[in-house]
């Protein structure tokens, strides 16, 4: 028994010395259930203490892994919340695995796949997850529906133009009580924000953690500057008086040779 | 009480989620409303905030004015913050017109809205055909602060009405 985990740490030693490229992972662990310190234990060790709402958990280490016999104790205890078995963690890919509330106020774990694909020029994504013990939201942006109907367990996902947008929560279908918010939310440029809505609404506790992936957005597609030709070694607008000039002496001559045609 | 594995090694603590939705933005820093550069005779050129148009490339002001790009860094910070601005608009010389101009070593200053004022010296000047712009380095959002000025230059191709090449010059602050 004290020997297995040895072993584990160093075949996860081995991997860890494989390039960053070969284990294109982003694992993160969030605790979304209010006033419960938790220990994460794998296969009977304490692999994260003491874990409390809130906090996040960088997991990419274990990417492609199974944890065997994975369980969230109440902190400092043996007493077991959650029993995930053998937790496959995903190989590749942007996931936060958070542990939550579900709709009937049981903890549960959920994983989810985080779109980090290139953002637009002047945009920033939002992300939003129904994490919380309560009936089916809307989710308002700007004074309009966002995203409509979400239940617990789901979300939506939206480029915006980059800035801030005045977010609320509402029961499905009406436009109050506002459960949560309304709350500015920054939409950085670049950047996917995931809001998860937590907690319980019977017990009063709903609210939202946040996590903040940058990096994703795109450069302009172009530098544009000039639509009319400049001549070079010589400013535009001696150019311009030299065309006139030009014109002058041209209109003189022609003038001239008029003459000089009546005159003959 | 159970023991503690030595996976734990293996995970970072990242931080907190509860963001504080209320509390005061971070401070981008002072807006940058003027551009001098004494070699090619510009003296506090009128500097804007830009962005990105419809069809995805930079907007530029009409061709008086400098566009700083809004969202790359606040000037003197990490990465690359970019001014840009017309060679030629509308039959005129555009206020970047002698851009091509410029050589490593030329200082300029940048006025910011706070009163405040930066100078940045030219480290690095280059001509890129339109596309192969290195986009990577000049909206780089890490890395050395950075200024990039930058401009069109090369043959003009009257059926697009534009210039086939980019001129830019790299500066870092002084």
């Amino acid at each position: 028994m004290k020997k297995a985990p040895a072993l584990i740490v160093a075949l996860f030693s081995l991997m860890l010395a494989t390039p960053a490229s070969a284990r294109d992972a982003s694992i993160m662990l969030a605790h979304g259930i209010p006033d419960t310190g938790v220990d994460i234990v794998v296969d009977g060790g304490v692999v994260i203490a003491d874990f409390n709402f809130g906090e996040m958990e960088d997991l990419s280490a274990f990417s492609g892994q199974t944890l065997p016999a994975l369980t969230v104790n109440l902190a400092g205890t043996e007493t077991v919340a959650l029993d995930l078995g053998d937790f496959a963690v995903p190989a590749s890919g942007n996931y936060t695995v958070i542990a939550h509330l579900d709709a009937d106020r049981a903890p549960t774990v959920s994983v989810f796949e985080n779109d980090v694909s290139a953002i637009a020029a002047g945009e920033g994504r939002l992300t939003v997850r129904h994490t919380a013990a309560a009936p089916a939201v809307d989710v308002w942006a700007n004074g309009s529906p966002a995203f409509q109907n979400v239940s617990n367990g789901e979300g939506g996902s939206a480029d915006l133009a980059a800035g801030t947008i005045s977010a609320e929560v509402v029961p499905a279908g009406v436009t109050e009580p506002v459960v949560i918010g309304p709350a500015d939310l920054p939409i950085t440029e670049g950047a996917l924000l995931i809001v998860f809505a937590i907690g319980s609404l019977e017990a009063g506790n709903l609210g939202v953690l946040t996590q903040s992936i940058s990096g994703l957005g795109e450069s302009p597609s172009a530098v544009n500057t000039g639509n009319s030709p400049v001549d070079n070694g010589m400013d535009a607008n001696v150019a311009y008086g030299i065309v006139l000039a030009t014109a002058i002496l041209g209109l003189a001559f022609i003038g001239t040779r008029r003459g000089a045609a009546v005159e003959a | 009480m159970l023991e503690r594995s030595p996976l734990a090694d293996l995970v970072e603590p990242v931080g907190d989620m509860r963001l504080d939705l209320d509390a005061p933005r971070r401070e981008a820093g002072p807006a940058p409303i003027g551009l001098s550069i004494p070699a090619i005779r510009l003296d506090k050129s009128p500097v804007r905030a830009v962005g990105v148009e419809a069809n995805g490339e930079m907007e530029i002001p009409g061709g008086s004015e400098i566009g700083w790009y809004r969202w790359s860094p606040a000037l003197g910070h990490a990465g690359s913050s970019v001014l840009a601005a017309h060679i030629g608009w509308n039959g005129r010389d555009g206020v970047f017109r002698n851009l091509d101009d410029l050589d490593v070593g030329a200082v300029f200053t940048v006025h910011f809205d706070d009163g405040s004022e930066r100078s940045f010296e030219i480290t690095e000047t280059a001509q890129y055909g339109k596309k192969d712009l290195p986009f990577d380095r000049v909206f780089s959002k890490d890395g050395d602060p950075t200024v990039v000025l930058i401009t069109c230059g090369g043959d003009f191709t009257r059926a697009l009405s534009s210039y086939n090449d980019n001129v830019v010059a790299y500066a870092a602050p002084l």
